[in-house]
């Protein structure tokens, strides 16, 4: 419903705010294996013709969109891990980072993400994600 | 009057056909194990087939003249479509531009309904001109957009990859952009007042889109704006009549 009313009732706030922008990490999760993060949803090279045609771009942006809802039920379900687990957002950040993994693995079978801002060695962690099992992907 | 409608007609068909190329490229995305994925897969499999629905909708609105009857229903059907895809994905796929699109479909929807005439077509134009006056408007009262924090942050520090040069830009020089971006947003409506003044706003749209591509990668705007430009003047020639 609310996705209906912000398509009826559009804000016009581009850019209105800045805030600082998380970075996204995953890892697979490997016994014994030393914890390598890897960033992921990083901007694609532009060129003339994604004027006319971008979907990685446009996909890649509607998929942040995801995570600044994730973000908000984030906030909104702290201290409660299992409710946070449970809900659409978090759900749908799954299936984006298990995308990512199985990228870098097509046998990963468990993985973790973290948002951090900047740098990830750096700077503190703005979330980290408890042991997620992949999830597959059609072909 | 009924060749810009036709034109705007044309104009939308064409944005909406990219982003229907755009849609089935990423058409995972809506199955199994992709982000937006539904409950089971014959719901899943029904959802990616409606995207290229889409295709023969856009046909028939590309020739009119072959099934004008069928002209309303291939808007009624994008515009569900894009109803359907924004619940899917829990938002308005591309943010702001969406919006505008849809109102686009709307009124060019109602435009087809005998006796409504091209009035929904001056609401549209309206609504153009508001989309570039507001966004401007509310960007007067942020201090970031006053100081150029804001457009630094976005520039700098965000999720767009900007061009390079960028990070040799100081905040005075961002500042300077800040106020640029918010007059230029602000008057363009106002542009329409000057003689030749259609022309006027064109050129400063489209430079204005294109660098908004440039720096951000966001070609759905381009599109979408520019597709209501018609409207625009077709309100602009009932100044004339």
């Amino acid at each position: 419903m609310l996705s209906i009313l912000k398509l009826v009732f559009p804000s016009w706030d581009f850019f209105r705010r800045y805030e600082a922008f998380p970075v996204v990490y995953v890892t697979e999760v490997l016994p014994g294996n030393a914890t390598v993060w890897k960033p992921i949803l990083l901007p694609h090279a532009l060129k003339l013709r994604h004027l006319f045609y971008n979907p990685c771009e446009n996909l890649r942006l509607a998929k942040l969109n995801v995570l600044l809802a994730l973000i908000d039920e984030i906030n909104a379900w702290r201290g409660e891990p299992k409710k946070l687990r449970t809900t659409p957002y978090y759900q749908c950040f799954l299936r984006i980072c298990s995308q990512e993994v199985l990228i870098q693995n097509p046998n990963a079978k468990f993985f973790k993400f973290k948002l951090c801002h900047e740098n990830a060695e750096q700077s503190e962690d703005l979330f980290l994600s408890a042991e997620e099992g992949v999830i597959w992907r059609a072909l | 009057m009924e060749s810009v409608v036709t034109l705007l007609s044309l104009c939308l068909a064409f944005a909406l056909y990219l982003q229907s190329c755009e849609y089935v490229a990423i058409r995972k995305e809506f199955l199994v194990g992709g982000t937006w994925a539904g409950g089971d897969v014959s719901q899943n499999a029904l959802f990616v087939s409606h995207l290229y629905l889409r295709f023969v909708f856009l046909v028939l609105i590309f020739l009119p003249n072959f099934f004008p009857s069928l002209l309303p229903w291939a808007w009624l059907g994008l515009l569900i479509s894009q109803v359907v895809i924004s619940v899917r994905v829990k938002s308005p796929f591309s943010g702001g531009v969406e919006g505008l699109i849809f109102w686009a479909q709307v009124c060019l929807l109602l435009s087809q309904i005998e006796g409504v005439g091209v009035t929904p077509i001056y609401f549209l134009a309206i609504l153009v001109l508001c989309s570039y006056f507001l966004a401007g408007f509310k960007k007067l009262f942020e201090s970031g957009w006053r100081n150029g924090t804001t457009l630094e942050g976005y520039m700098k520090k965000s999720w767009y990859r900007v061009p390079r040069f960028i990070q040799n830009i100081s905040l005075c020089q961002f500042k300077w952009t800040s106020w640029a971006i918010i007059l230029t947003q602000m008057l363009l409506p106002f542009l329409l007042f000057l003689p030749s003044g259609f022309i006027l706003f064109s050129v400063v749209g489209i430079v204005f889109h294109l660098s908004i591509f440039y720096f951000f990668g966001l070609n759905r705007f381009f599109w979408g704006w520019l597709a209501c430009y018609p409207a625009v003047y077709l309100l602009l020639r009932l100044g004339d009549i």
